[in-house]
């Protein structure tokens, strides 16, 4: 596991390690010995500089959930819907 | 029909490390493929850690592309590799069954084919949004909506208690390919809700946090502000009560004359609110 990743595991499930005071935090990454790029990306909690040198995707979509109705959704996905008489009490 | 390969829909929650169950993170350890749909390009990476064949969902997306083809997509790689005899794996940011349609879908589908399938629940947004915002449900009540849902059709709300509004970086995209809708929309959402709280009521744009070095956004704000301000996919729009609970009196009178008084010691008999 990336020494990045496994930190930021770590932080996310050990309590003590999310309670670092900012002096500690800053001992804990320099600590890593992961390079100046990923060690000033994690020093100033930079989402965008450590997914950079991760390699990570450079857009996220996070929508799961249509407005409408499921089973509209997979017969007509590309009706009009002002026309759909709809009981609401289906709707996702 | 073969019936030896499996689903399990996974939630891996919001936070990288924090919130994942055992249990989830076992399944997504044994599987032979897992399919992955998370909120964060870290999450995502980390994931990738735990098994050889993880596949992420987000190539399935595309702006100027309905979700609705997009979901079926999902559905259907999801369910080839279970129709292969696969044991399968869809590890879904925070809860898979809480706003999502593909895992219910994916589920109700395999086991129409006599495969086994099952769902296991995760931290999702909402719980964290309790506890960020220190909000207990019970308290008042809180209805939940999605954004456009909430604007395409007539619900009756109730503005004694919390209104909870998703996906609201998107109200009122009826296209389903959009990945923003623009301040006119949204003022057509503010119109919608000063017709149930005052244009000065305070609301407040939530985002969980993804990852243990960050912070939610909790932005308080009027509910007039709500027009231009900067929106994004993972916002979620919680407006407070702006009235007190109504007694339902005729209901008190009735509930009483079924008990004895010395029977009586609830709040409700009581005038509190």
């Amino acid at each position: 596991m990336s020494n990045v990743i496994q930190f930021l595991e770590s932080m996310g499930k050990n309590a003590a390690l999310s309670d670092m005071s900012p002096e500690q935090y800053a001992t804990a990454v320099k600590a890593l010995d992961v390079g100046d790029v990923a060690e000033y990306a994690l020093l100033n909690r930079d989402h965008a500089a450590l997914n950079d040198f991760l390699g990570g995707r450079m857009k996220m979509m996070m929508m799961l959930v249509p407005a409408e109705d499921d089973e509209q959704g997979e017969k007509k996905p590309d009706e009009d819907e002002d026309k759909e008489q709809q009981d609401s009490s289906q709707a996702n | 029909m073969g019936t030896s390969g499996s689903l399990v829909c996974v939630g891996t929650g919001m936070m990288l490390g924090a919130h994942i169950s055992p249990r989830s993170r076992s399944h997504i350890e044994q599987a032979d493929v897992v399919f992955a749909a998370v909120s964060d390009s870290l999450v995502e990476l980390w994931l990738q850690e735990m098994n050889k064949d993880v596949r992420s969902l987000q190539p399935f997306y595309s702006e100027g592309k309905s979700r609705h083809e997009t979901y079926q997509q999902m559905i259907d790689a999801i369910l080839r590799e279970v129709r292969l005899g696969k044991r399968v794996c869809g590890a879904f940011y925070g809860h898979p069954g809480v706003f999502a349609f593909a895992p219910h879908k994916v589920v109700e589908l395999a086991r129409a084919e006599g495969f086994a399938a099952h769902m296991e629940p995760g931290i999702s947004a909402e719980d964290c949004l309790y506890a960020d915002l220190g909000i207990d449900p019970g308290r008042f009540g809180c209805q939940h909506f999605e954004a456009s849902q909430f604007m395409f059709y007539q619900r009756r709300i109730d503005p004694s208690a919390y209104l909870v509004l998703w996906q609201v970086g998107i109200a009122g995209d009826r296209s389903y390919r959009r990945y923003t809708t623009e301040a006119a929309y949204r003022q057509l959402l503010v119109d919608l809700l000063v017709e149930d709280y005052p244009l000065n009521h305070e609301v407040i744009v939530y985002e969980a946090a993804t990852l243990p070095i960050s912070s939610p956004r909790m932005q308080k704000m009027p509910l007039s502000d709500l027009v231009g301000s900067q929106l994004y996919l993972q916002s979620t729009l919680v407006l407070p009560p702006c009235q007190a609970m109504l007694r339902n009196e005729s209901m008190l009178l009735r509930i009483a004359a079924l008990e004895p008084l010395s029977e009586i010691d609830s709040p409700a008999t009581s005038k509190q609110q």
